[in-house]
């Protein structure tokens, strides 16, 4: 019988799960998101965290200033793995949360939670060097393969990964997408957790990063019209402040990664969203240096945390 | 190798393939040589020995997993190219002041000790590797040598990207990829000028005709006084993701200008040469003289502009106003190698 809540308070002191615990858990979370539908409608008063790439102590540092879950309902934006050092203990937490607390924390999928790209950027590796063996990189790509696609809280406020998609034009084509699967190199599933928003262009346009498309305002606008909705909630692109507000305040990137891949010195940001749809961008920097363990063994560097993988994106 | 069957005279710019553009410039006796590259495990201090031996801007990095399946970055001929660094992405990601705003700020260059120099030169190269997605080196454009220049000169040229990696899928997994830069556009065009829209890119107009480096009334030019040191005007290059910075006196006259081809020459041997003053500096990396900044007014013809910049290799030219009674130059804005290839496809 899997006990929950000591599986988190295990994770919250950084100790990993037992290999055959990760595979239950993944195994009854992927009942559970069975249920979601690729939106799920959620309401007021939520925490939107955006992406966290395995920095577990600034995760841990995102719950202390925004609340523990099950007391603030949180909606994770994805991309909880690669790059940080932690990404098996990041994962495994939101794991957990979510099949103790189906109902007050949501987790969407980013471009990161895919077996191509998991192997290039670090998770892979970390889960070989943690458990000796691929199979928990295995139970969590395929847990990954049911996170739902898209939120929308309170009617009003569309959240997704990365963006829009020239393939869809309304809720109900997302709806009808199979999700349940690798995601694709193209096709609107990619487009959704690829896309990024272009100050520069008012249409679709190519995106620099191989997949996915740039979106400009017109495209913002008519989606949010022809869908009701009043704003578009999305992650995937780092912001120096922790958050970045685009095309007249139809559009927010937040960024949950403070000091990005332990050198970039950005801010990261929390969006606190009220019942009567009030924002407030809980700014925060990288948790202290007495507060986090770097690991003595980082892949390739001597557990300096200025040295990074030879990988980008 | 497969040629491009149609000559290139009167293909329009855009609809032109870089293979043609590239055979047209091999004719013109401008042949790229082969691309060199570093492993993202070779040290700061070596990349900057590779771009001053090869008197190159920038240098790909390339994984040192020779032919991964699953590796990071663009794969041509058993490489993974997974990043193309400009001398000023490598020299920021030492020397460049920290922007942090969390986490542990870095000391600054100036008040290093030697051996803390040597040791952030020795760090490696993918240190130097952005994260930021704002910084140009933080994605590689790359297209196949067979696609059309349409979407790289609009999205891409146009918009401050300065070079493309080019790839072939019809040549096959063993032909090794080819840079393409914006000078290379130019040089075509300046060689078959009917490949863009006549009476929209009229050669014989002026400067000042075309609106050419007039800068957006929101931007202003980012300058340096003469009195700088050569790191303080690196570090206003770095903070405003500039390439260049014209050095003017304090009437707005052009003295001279500090460039990522001045920094070329910098290696770990001579890198303490950021310390001198900005012009001692310059006349330190060009035998002892200040090397002349090439310049137009607003009348000069375009062509005259786009030739300058041709037989000069040069990636840019200041606009300034003509000589006054003292011979000075007042500096009025820039036309830039983005701004000819916005020009080129409006």
């Amino acid at each position: 019988m899997l006990d929950l809540d000591a599986c988190i308070s295990r994770l919250l002191q950084r100790q990993l799960l037992a290999e055959v615990v990760v595979r239950d858990v993944c195994a009854k979370l992927k009942e559970a998101l069975l249920k979601e539908s690729n939106i799920q409608h959620i309401s007021t008063p939520v925490t939107v965290v955006g992406d966290v790439h395995g920095q577990f102590y600034d995760v841990l540092e995102i719950f202390k200033i925004g609340g523990h879950c099950p007391d603030t309902n949180y909606l994770f934006l994805g991309d909880y793995v690669d790059r940080g050092y932690y990404s098996v203990e990041t994962i495994s937490l939101l794991a957990c949360l979510k099949l103790r607390y189906p109902n007050r924390i949501w987790l969407l999928r980013g471009n990161h939670e895919s077996r191509a790209v998991t192997q290039t950027y670090g998770f892979y590796t970390e889960c070989m060097r943690k458990y000796n063996s691929a199979n928990v990189w295995r139970y969590f790509t395929d847990m990954f393969d049911f996170l739902t696609l898209s939120v929308v809280i309170d009617n009003v406020i569309f959240c997704v990964h990365g963006g829009l998609s020239p393939s869809l034009h309304t809720l109900d084509q997302i709806r009808v997408i199979d999700r349940f699967k690798e995601i694709p190199h193209d096709g609107p599933m990619a487009d959704l957790v690829w896309s990024d928003p272009d100050n520069a262009i008012s249409d679709f346009g190519i995106s620099p990063r191989g997949a996915g498309y740039t979106f400009g305002v017109n495209v913002v606008e008519k989606f949010l019209y022809l869908n009701d909705c009043r704003h578009i909630l999305r992650a995937h692109q780092l912001c120096m402040e922790g958050y970045q507000v685009l095309f007249d305040d139809l559009v927010t990137t937040v960024w949950s990664a403070p000091n990005y891949c332990y050198r970039c010195g950005n801010m990261a940001s929390i969006l606190e969203i009220s019942p009567a749809i009030d924002r407030f961008f809980n700014v925060f920097g990288a948790a202290p240096d007495t507060d986090r363990e770097t690991p003595s063994t980082a892949g390739g560097g001597a557990g300096d945390p200025a040295s990074t993988p030879d990988y980008f994106l | 190798m497969p040629m491009s069957p149609s000559p290139t005279q009167g293909a329009p710019l855009r609809q032109t393939t870089f293979r043609a553009l590239l055979d047209a410039l091999a004719a013109q006796g401008r042949a790229h040589p082969p691309l060199v590259a570093v492993p993202s495990t070779a040290s700061i201090k070596d990349a900057l020995a590779v771009l001053a031996k090869h008197h190159i801007l920038s240098v790909p990095v390339v994984s040192p997993r020779a032919a991964s399946t699953s590796g990071a970055g663009i794969a041509a001929a058993g490489r993974q190219y997974i990043c193309l660094l400009s001398v000023v992405d490598l020299l920021g990601a030492v020397v460049g002041a920290s922007t942090a705003k969390s986490g542990r700020p870095r000391t600054p260059w100036g008040s290093r000790s030697p051996a803390d120099r040597a040791a952030a030169l020795a760090q490696p190269v993918d240190l130097a590797m952005p994260l930021d997605n704002a910084r140009e080196a933080y994605r590689v454009w790359e297209r196949d040598i067979d696609d059309t220049l349409d979407d790289t000169l609009r999205s891409g040229f146009a918009k401050a990207v300065h070079r493309a990696l080019l790839t072939s899928v019809a040549d096959g997994p063993t032909a090794p990829a080819k840079l393409v830069t914006q000078s290379d556009i130019v040089r075509y065009v300046i060689a078959h000028p009917d490949s863009v829209t006549p009476g929209a890119v009229d050669l014989d107009k002026t400067v000042a005709d075309l609106a050419l480096g007039q800068l957006p009334k929101d931007r202003t030019l980012v300058t340096i006084s003469p009195d700088v040191t050569a790191l303080d005007a690196f570090q206003t290059m770095w903070n405003a993701g500039v390439q260049a910075v014209p050095i003017v006196d304090a009437d707005g006259a052009l003295v001279a200008a500090m460039s990522a081809a001045a920094l070329r020459g910098l290696t770990a041997a001579n890198v303490d040469a950021l310390d001198l003053p900005v012009l001692e500096f310059l006349k330190a990396q060009n035998q002892g003289q200040l090397p002349a900044v090439a310049t137009c007014t607003p009348t000069t013809p375009l062509r005259d502009v786009i030739t300058a910049i041709v037989q000069g290799a040069l990636h840019r030219v200041y606009l300034t106003t003509a000589d006054d009674a003292s011979g000075k130059r007042k500096c009025l804005g820039v036309i830039t190698l983005t701004d000819l290839i916005r020009l080129f496809v409006a």
